[in-house]
């Protein structure tokens, strides 16, 4: 339904007619959310996450644990995992190494079973709030983001839809 | 047969005038356009009848009460194939009847 | 106004509903510390108001039985999922604080959002649109400790149909250097703890003035719309921003214009033509309370002609 902008008694519309031999500019604009929410429903793309990720952006079979023990709960169900012995030292707080291999590069866990891949709108979103500074982590959030830089340089699965979701959201 | 073009401003946009520069918000794609009012007046030249596009250009003229441009014809012909890009306007054979509007009046 | 009737929960955790303006969560978690911060932060709000359903649920929990105790990491779940990564335990109210975001951000669609800040006076408000990490949430705090209401310091809502503004004066999320430059301006109290260790630095969140909490449910009208620049060492400017441009800015600072459809068009056309846009750059808080103050000035002006020649 068109209102009442009709260009019909509009005297700049003629004097623009006048030139249309000349006109160069575009004929339409159209105007686009940052939001890949929109490209995101056309795209309909998925990044598929490892069950986990470590330090390098590689997937990795089994996160790394921290020293054993801890304060109170029962020993960790991989008690001198991968990263070697448990460090006695060790414990909760914080996100510091294993105590065991400094060259072992650590494995995070991912964001779950129940989110194996998620849509190019989800990851967009999450990644906006996470430059906003919503979300922090070391070690993870730079384990996440190296593992999106391989899949791009490396054309993994998903690369595309990681690209459009760039170019969605310039 | 050859081609014309038409539009379906009044059944499938909302428009909203900003400035000099016209807002389009088209039904059937769910985007919003920014129209200069050249292509403005296109669309609403169009939305009455299907015009083959050597035809356009004195229709703008007669409808602006003005001379039609030596060179306006390929002016045109770009300014459609941008407008048929986003869905705005449509190729049509000629001859043939324009569509009977389907229910426009669906509510977002 | 606190109310101390927190369910105790058992071992699924303890969970309170707490309202910000027009949205109410329901906030669950099972850790004990981490629901003291969650309850003292959220202190003055309304909490478990039989009168209003939650929309949405935010939980932070341990992502194992045995990360309570062994290098604690909490996780996310919440009624609308986002690929969360699990967060040590330390930053549980940032994980609550982001989950609360991204409920809205996906999932909210009955007001046209706005990625914005926005302050009221005298029942009309200025809204401040800006890009993530411009200084927008710092100017919007800024302005509330200096006589302005806030209105909302991350999301603006525009309702269709009435073109308000609702208030969602949410705890302010601050960074860095903008924490001590808000030291300066609010009272010690008002002010979280500060989450360390972030890639983006040091976190804190800062209460609203009472005021702006009290008043949750008192929407304003919009009155001018300004993109705000914080440049070190610059000269203060303003500039006018034509209508065309503005509306190329705004619709893409919408985390949902588009999902909205023609509501959202109209709600946005509506409030590009009752407000003048303006761009302003500033090297100081001082420097931004005086320009938006001549804004204010200038856009009043500007409505008084608009109305005159219209009769």
């Amino acid at each position: 339904m068109m209102n009442d902008q009709k260009p019909n008694a509009d005297v700049a519309s003629r004097r623009h007619l006048l030139k249309l031999g000349a006109m160069a500019a575009p004929a339409v604009i159209t105007l686009a959310p940052a939001s890949a929410r929109a490209a995101a429903s056309v795209l309909n793309c998925r990044v598929p996450f490892p069950d986990n990720v470590d330090s390098n952006g590689n997937a990795c079979a089994t996160p790394t644990p921290a020293g054993g023990g801890g304060n109170g709960g029962g020993p960790p169900p991989w008690a001198g995992g991968p990263g070697g012995n448990p460090n006695p030292g060790g414990g909760q707080g914080g996100q510091g190494g294993s105590g065991g291999d400094q060259n072992q590069p650590i494995c995070y866990p991912g964001p779950g079973a129940d989110m194996p891949a998620v849509d190019a709108d989800a990851l967009q979103k999450a990644i906006l709030l996470q430059d906003d500074g919503g979300s922090s982590f070391d070690g993870q959030m730079a384990a996440y983001q190296k593992y999106l830089a391989r899949v791009k340089s490396q054309q993994l699965e998903g690369s595309s839809c990681l690209m459009s979701i760039e170019l969605a959201g310039r | 047969m050859s081609l014309a073009f038409q539009s379906f401003l009044r059944r499938d946009c909302t428009v909203r005038r900003v400035d000099d520069l016209f807002l389009v918000f088209f039904r059937p794609s769910g985007q919003t356009h920014m129209l200069p009012v050249t292509s403005m007046a296109l669309l609403d030249a169009l939305d009455e009848t299907p015009l083959a596009v050597a035809d356009i250009p004195a229709a703008l003229a007669a409808r602006y009460d003005t001379e039609a441009e030596v060179g306006a014809e390929a002016v045109v012909e770009r300014l459609l194939r941008e407008l048929e890009e986003v869905g705005l306007v449509e190729q049509v054979p000629m001859g043939r009847v324009p569509e009977e509007p389907v229910n426009g009046g669906v509510t977002a | 106004m606190a109310f101390a009737g927190l369910s105790s929960g058992g071992r699924s955790g303890r969970s309170m509903t707490v309202r910000i303006g027009p949205i109410q969560y329901r906030l669950t978690s099972p850790l004990g510390r981490l629901w003291d911060e969650l309850a003292h932060l959220y202190r003055e709000y309304p909490q478990n108001d039989p009168q209003h359903c939650p929309e949405y649920e935010v939980r932070v929990a341990p992502t194992s039985w045995w990360r309570r105790f062994v290098r604690s990491q909490i996780n996310i779940r919440a009624d609308v999922m986002g690929p969360f990564a699990p967060l040590p335990a330390t930053l549980g109210q940032v994980a609550f604080e982001m989950g609360m975001n991204y409920q809205l951000v996906m999932g909210l669609n009955r007001y046209l959002s706005l990625h914005a800040s926005s302050v009221e006076r005298d029942g009309e408000c200025v809204i401040f649109s800006a890009e993530s990490g411009s200084g927008k949430s710092t100017l919007a705090a800024g302005l509330a400790y200096g006589g302005w209401r806030l209105l909302g310091d991350e999301f603006a809502f525009i309702e269709p149909g009435t073109g308000l503004a609702l208030p969602y004066p949410r705890p302010v999320s601050l960074k860095n250097q903008a924490i001590d430059v808000m030291a300066e301006l609010a009272p010690a109290e008002r002010f979280s703890r500060r989450y360390h260790g972030t890639p983006k630095g040091t976190l804190c969140y800062l209460l609203p003035p009472a005021e702006s909490i009290a008043r949750m449910d008192e929407p304003a009208r919009p009155r001018c719309v300004v993109f705000p620049k914080f440049i070190p060492d610059s000269t203060p400017a303003i500039r006018l921003i034509r209508k065309p441009e503005a509306h190329i800015l705004l619709v893409a600072s919408s985390t949902n214009y588009q999902t909205l459809g023609e509501a959202g068009f109209l709600a946005m056309a509506d409030l590009l033509d009752a407000c003048p846009a303006y761009e302003i750059t500033y090297p100081s808080m001082e420097a931004a309370r005086a320009l938006v103050e001549q804004i204010w000035q200038h856009s009043g002006e500007m409505r008084q002609k608009a109305q005159a020649a219209h009769g």
